[in-house]
C-alpha cells in the first residue's frame, strides 16, 4: 500500500545493535527461553532464520499486508501446510471483526508509528477452528525493507480458563446474593471487607457507610460487645464460634435477635486472612419456639383440664347426692323429734301417751330410722372425703402451674412430683398403679418449678400412653408406673419407669426430636419430650436419658445438678 | 310392677351417693349398684333391667364398650351415660350405643326424671320385639339425596354451618338424631333448641363432620328398603306439616317453646314410619296394602297387623333418644289427641290439626284414607272456628 519508509526507522543493513533497539522497544517484554523475540533478536537478518523455526510462538513477517515469512509454529497454529505458497494476505486468517484493527496496526508499525504493545486477535484456522492469540507487532528491517514482525501466542486455552473463572465468580456472586443471610467479612485488622444486601436490609446500613472501616468504629445497631467477644474467641481458639441471641435494634423498627456464626478465613498459604460473620435474624424463629413451647403447654393443660374436670366432677356428684340425702333425712328425723318432744311433754305433764307412742312407732317405721342411723355417718364421712379430694386437686393444680415463677428457686422435688402425679391422676389411673419411692432426705434442688413440673408431666403422660396402648378392649391388666428420687454425687436423679412395651429400636434416637410423635395425626404436637430435653439440658444443665427394653418397659432418668450453673 | 335400674360406676362413693339420694324411689325402683362393666353384664344375664346408668371412664371396660354390649345382648334396656368426662373423641364413640347422656355433676331431679321417663316409655310400646328393634337403632335412614348433599357439604372446604344446617333441617332422620345429641349432654349442657339449624350451630362443623364421616351416625334408605314406600311423598308431607304446625302455634299466640316444638314435632311426626319401613319392610308393605284394600287409615292397618302404630313406634324412639316430652307426646297421640292426658293447647294440638289439614290438601300418600280431624278435641279447645283460617295455601308451601 505504501512504500514510504518512516524516517524514524533506522536503516537496514545495520548491525545487531541497531536492530535490537528497533525490534525490542520494550526490553521488559523479553521472555527468556523459547521466546521468538530472543531468537529473532539474533537471527532475523539471516534468511534461514534457523532459531525462529524452533520457537513455540507463531511468527510471521509482513510487508505491505503480505506475509513474506511464517515459522512452523505459525503454520501449526493455523493448520496450514508448508507448501502453501507465499505471499498470503495477512488478513486472510484474521476474524472479520479484528481485521481493520490488525491492518491498521501493521501499517502503523511499518510506518514506525506507535502501536499498542500487544492486542488480542481472533484467528480462523484453515480447518475452521477459532483461536485467540495475543499479537505483538514490531517494526523490523527485512531484506533491506521495513517490515512488521508479528509474534502470536495462542491464548485460546488461557482465554477459556479466564472466561470460566469469570463465570464462576459471577455465579458465586449470584449465590451469595441469593443467600438470605447476613454476610459480613472483616480482615485481620477488623476492617469490613464484605457487607451484603441482607446485612444492609437488616441493619439499615449501606455498604458504602461501613466497607473499608474498622468494625468497632461503625455505627451498627447491634450488641457490639457480644460480637467483639465472639470475634476474640474466634481468633484465640482458631475455631468457628456460634453467637446466638445477639440483640439488634435497627432504627425505626422493632428490636430483634441475631444468630451468627463466626468463621476464620484463611489465605491460600494457610494464614489467617479475616473472619466471616454469617447469620440471620432469628427473631421470628425465637418467637415461634416460644409459641410452640406455649402451645405444647396449653395442649397438655387442655388435656389435663378434661381429666381434672372429671376428677372434680366425680366427688362433686356424690357430695351433692349425699347432701340431698342428709337434707331429707334431717327432715324425716325432725318429724320424729317433734313426736319425741310431744312425748316428753306428755311424760312431764303425766298425760296419756298412747296416741303419741303410736305416732312414734309409725314414723320410725316410715322413715326407716335404722337405715338413717346407719347411713348418715357414712354419708357425712364420704362427703368429707370428697371435699378433701377436691381440695387436694385444687392445691396440686396451684403447685403444678406455679404461675409467674420464671427463675430458678429451691424446689422440693418430692412435693413437686406428688403434685404433678395428682394433677395427672386421670391420665394414668385407668391404666396404671402409681408407685412412688421418694427419698425422704432429698435436698432442695435449684430449678424453675413450672418448667420442671411440665417435664415430669410430659414423661408421666407418655408413660400412661405407653401402658394404655398395650391394653386391648377387654380388661387389660393395669401396668405400673414407678417414680423414684435419689441423691447421687452432686446432683439428684428422678426415675420414671413404666412397664409398657418399651421403645422400639428404630425410633430410639428420634424420641427427643421436635415434631417426632407416634400418636395419630392431630394428637400431640410431638413437642413433649423435645421440650423436656430442652428444659432439663439447656435450662437446668442436667441430663435426660432413658433405658428401655422391648416388652419390659422404659425408664426416663432426669438428672439435675445441685449447684446453679451457667445458663 | 317395680322397674329395675342398674347403676355402674367404678367410684364406690358415687354409687353410695346415688343410692342414698334415690332412696325415696325405693318403692318404685329396684336399684342395683355395681362397680364394673363385667359385673353389670353378669347381673344383666341373671335378670333383665329396664334402665342402665353407667359411668363413662372405668378401668377395664369403659361405658361405651359396656353399653355397646348391652345394646347387642339386652336390647330392651334403656342405655344412659352419667359421666364427668369431657373428652370429645370418647364422647363421639358413645353417640351410637348411648340413648342419653347426663353430665356429672348431675342435678338429682334431672337424673330422677330421666330415669323415670325411660321407665314410662315402656307403656307406649308393648311388644318386646319392637321395643328391642327400636332401642337397637343407632341411626335412622335419611332421604338418599339429602344424605349425599350432607356428605358433600361437610367435605367441602368452603362448606358452612348454615349450609349443612339447611340440608339437615330438611331431613327427618338427621333432624331426629341432631335433637338427640343436643337434648342430652353429649356435647355440653342440655338446653332448648329452636330448630335443627340451631342444633347444628351448637354442635359446630368439626363435630358434625366427625359424626357424619367417622361415626356415621347418619345413613340412608337403599332401594330395597324403600319398597312400596314413597319416600318423597312422606318427606313432603312432613315438611308441609311442620310449617303448618308452626303457623298454627304462632297464630294461637303460643310461647316460643311451644312454637319450636310444634315445628319440630311436625317434621318428625311420622318418624315411626321410617323405622317400620326400614326394619320391617314386608310387614309394613302389607299394612299399606291392607289400608288401601279396606279403605282404612294406615295406622289402623298397622294396629291390625302389628298391634301398634307408627305414632307409638316414633314416640318410643324419640323418647329413648331423650327428645323433649311435648315432642314425644305429639308423636304418640297425633292420630287420636283425645287420648292424651293433657287436654290443653300443646304441640300435639298443632301437629294433629296440621297433619289432618295437609292430608286433606294432598292425599297422594300411599295407602289408605287420611286420618280425620278429631273434631271433638278441636271443639273442646275452642279452635273449631279457627280451622278455616289455617286450611288454605300456606300449608302447601313446601
Amino acid at each position: 500500500m505504501t512504500s514510504a519508509v518512516s524516517p524514524a526507522v533506522p536503516n537496514t543493513g545495520g548491525g545487531q545493535q541497531q536492530n535490537r533497539t528497533s525490534a525490542c522497544q520494550n526490553p521488559n517484554q523479553g521472555v527468556p527461553g523459547h521466546s521468538a523475540e530472543d531468537a529473532l533478536r539474533h537471527n532475523y537478518q539471516d534468511a534461514t532464520l534457523p532459531l525462529v523455526e524452533y520457537v513455540n510462538d507463531a511468527i510471521a513477517i509482513v510487508q505491505y499486508d503480505k506475509i513474506i515469512y511464517q515459522n512452523p509454529a505459525y503454520l501449526k497454529l493455523l493448520r496450514q501446510s508448508a507448501e502453501d505458497s507465499l505471499p498470503r494476505d495477512l488478513l486472510d486468517a484474521v476474524m472479520l471483526a479484528d481485521r481493520a484493527r490488525v491492518q491498521e496496526y501493521a501499517q502503523k508499525c511499518q510506518r514506525g508509528e506507535a502501536v499498542p504493545e500487544q492486542c488480542k486477535v481472533g484467528l480462523c484456522t484453515d480447518d475452521g477452528r477459532l483461536v485467540t492469540v495475543e499479537m505483538k507487532p514490531r517494526l523490523i528491517t527485512y531484506q533491506g525493507q521495513p517490515a512488521t514482525l508479528i509474534i502470536m501466542r495462542d491464548i485460546t486455552a488461557h482465554n477459556q480458563a479466564e472466561a470460566a473463572l469469570r463465570e464462576a465468580h459471577q455465579r458465586m456472586a449470584q449465590v451469595l446474593a441469593a443467600i438470605p443471610s447476613i454476610l459480613i467479612g472483616i480482615d485481620m485488622d477488623t476492617k469490613i471487607t464484605w457487607w451484603n444486601t441482607t446485612a444492609e436490609q437488616t441493619f439499615g446500613v449501606a455498604p458504602s457507610q461501613v466497607v473499608g472501616r474498622p468494625l468497632q468504629e461503625c455505627a451498627i445497631p447491634w450488641d457490639a460487645q457480644a460480637i467483639m467477644n465472639g470475634l476474640a474467641t474466634c481468633r484465640s481458639t482458631q475455631a468457628r464460634v456460634r453467637v446466638d441471641d445477639v440483640r439488634f435494634h435497627p432504627p425505626g423498627r422493632k428490636e430483634g435477635f441475631l444468630g451468627l456464626s463466626l468463621t476464620l478465613m484463611q489465605s491460600a498459604s494457610g494464614e489467617a486472612a479475616g473472619i466471616l460473620l454469617l447469620g440471620a435474624n432469628i427473631t421470628k424463629r425465637k418467637l415461634m419456639q416460644s409459641q410452640l413451647a406455649q402451645a405444647q403447654k396449653l395442649e397438655s393443660i387442655g388435656q389435663l383440664a378434661a381429666g381434672i374436670a372429671h376428677e372434680i366432677n366425680t366427688p362433686i356428684q356424690y357430695i351433692g347426692d349425699n347432701m340431698l340425702f342428709l337434707q331429707e333425712s334431717f327432715h324425716d328425723l325432725s318429724t320424729l323429734l317433734e313426736h319425741y318432744a310431744a312425748l316428753y311433754q306428755m311424760c312431764r305433764d303425766g298425760a296419756p301417751m298412747a296416741s303419741v307412742l303410736g305416732q312414734i312407732e309409725t314414723t320410725t317405721a316410715a322413715i326407716d330410722v335404722a337405715y338413717l342411723t346407719a347411713e348418715i355417718p357414712t354419708a357425712i364421712q364420704q362427703s368429707l372425703e370428697g371435699v378433701e379430694r377436691v381440695a387436694t386437686i385444687v392445691r396440686a393444680m396451684k403447685e403444678f402451674s406455679h404461675p409467674g415463677t420464671k427463675e430458678k428457686v429451691s424446689v422440693d422435688l418430692n412435693k413437686a412430683i406428688e403434685s404433678t402425679i395428682t394433677v395427672a391422676r386421670n391420665e394414668w389411673k385407668y391404666v396404671a398403679q402409681m408407685v412412688t419411692d421418694l427419698a425422704p432426705d432429698l435436698p432442695l434442688v435449684p430449678c424453675v418449678p413450672g418448667e420442671l413440673n411440665q417435664v415430669i408431666l410430659n414423661i408421666l403422660v407418655n408413660a400412661a400412653h405407653a401402658l394404655g396402648d398395650g391394653g386391648g378392649d377387654g380388661a387389660p391388666e393395669k401396668g405400673t408406673i414407678t417414680v423414684s428420687t435419689r441423691q447421687g454425687g452432686d446432683g439428684v436423679e428422678i426415675r420414671i419407669a413404666d412397664t409398657g412395651p418399651g421403645i422400639p429400636e428404630a425410633i430410639r434416637d428420634k424420641i427427643f426430636d421436635p415434631f417426632f410423635t407416634t400418636k395419630e395425626v392431630g394428637k400431640g404436637t410431638g413437642q413433649g419430650l423435645a421440650i423436656a430435653h430442652t428444659v432439663v439440658v439447656e435450662q437446668h444443665g442436667g441430663q435426660l436419658t432413658f433405658e428401655t427394653a422391648e416388652g419390659e418397659g422404659t425408664t426416663f432418668i432426669i438428672r439435675l445438678p445441685l449447684t446453679l450453673s451457667g445458663s | 310392677m317395680q322397674k329395675r335400674i342398674l347403676f355402674v360406676d367404678d367410684e364406690v362413693n358415687v354409687l353410695q351417693g346415688l343410692r342414698r339420694m334415690l332412696n325415696p324411689m325405693r318403692h318404685e325402683w329396684e336399684m342395683v349398684f355395681v362397680a364394673s362393666g363385667q359385673e353389670a353384664l353378669a347381673l344383666l344375664a341373671q335378670a333383665p333391667c329396664d334402665v342402665i346408668v353407667s359411668d363413662m371412664r372405668m378401668p377395664g371396660m369403659d361405658g361405651t364398650q359396656l353399653l355397646t354390649q348391652v345394646m347387642e345382648r339386652f336390647p330392651l334396656t334403656v342405655r344412659i351415660i352419667l359421666s364427668g368426662y369431657a373428652d370429645s373423641s370418647m364422647i363421639l364413640k358413645a353417640v351410637g350405643p348411648v340413648h342419653q347422656y347426663l353430665a356429672k355433676p348431675c342435678d338429682a331431679a334431672i337424673l330422677q326424671l330421666t330415669v323415670a321417663r325411660a321407665c314410662a316409655l315402656r307403656s307406649l310400646l308393648a311388644d318386646p320385639t319392637l321395643q328391642g328393634l327400636v332401642a337397637g337403632m343407632q341411626t335412622l335412614p335419611s332421604l338418599p339425596t339429602l344424605y349425599l348433599e350432607v356428605l358433600e357439604a361437610v367435605q367441602d372446604p368452603q362448606g358452612s354451618l348454615e349450609q349443612v344446617g339447611d340440608i339437615m333441617s330438611r331431613d327427618i332422620s338427621m333432624t331426629a338424631k341432631l335433637l338427640q345429641l343436643v337434648n342430652s349432654a353429649f356435647f355440653g349442657l342440655r338446653r332448648h333448641v329452636s330448630s335443627p339449624v340451631e342444633a347444628v350451630k351448637l354442635l359446630g362443623l368439626d363435630t358434625i363432620k366427625a359424626l357424619t364421616l367417622s361415626m356415621q351416625i347418619f345413613s340412608h334408605f337403599d332401594q330395597k328398603q324403600e319398597g312400596a314406600f314413597a319416600l318423597d311423598v312422606l318427606w313432603q308431607h312432613s315438611l308441609a306439616t311442620s310449617i303448618c304446625a308452626k303457623r298454627i302455634a304462632q297464630e294461637e299466640q303460643q310461647d316460643r317453646h311451644v312454637v319450636d316444638h310444634a315445628f319440630m314435632a311436625g317434621l318428625l311426626h311420622d318418624v315411626g314410619k321410617l323405622v317400620l319401613a326400614a326394619h320391617l319392610p314386608d310387614l309394613y308393605s302389607a299394612a299399606l296394602a291392607q289400608a288401601q284394600a279396606h279403605g282404612t287409615t294406615v295406622w289402623e292397618a298397622e294396629r291390625a297387623l302389628l298391634e301398634t302404630t307408627h305414632a307409638e313406634v316414633g314416640a318410643y324412639l324419640l323418647g329413648l333418644w331423650g327428645l323433649p316430652d311435648p315432642i314425644v307426646e305429639a308423636l304418640a297421640f297425633h292420630h287420636c289427641p283425645s287420648a292424651c292426658p293433657d287436654q290443653r293447647f300443646s304441640p300435639l294440638t298443632a301437629v294433629h290439626i296440621a297433619n289432618a289439614l295437609v292430608h286433606t290438601e294432598d292425599s297422594s300418600e300411599a295407602g289408605g284414607t287420611p286420618t280425620a280431624l278429631d273434631s271433638a278435641y278441636v271443639a273442646q279447645l275452642g279452635l273449631s272456628e279457627r280451622l278455616p283460617t289455617w286450611r288454605p295455601q300456606p300449608c302447601r308451601a313446601a
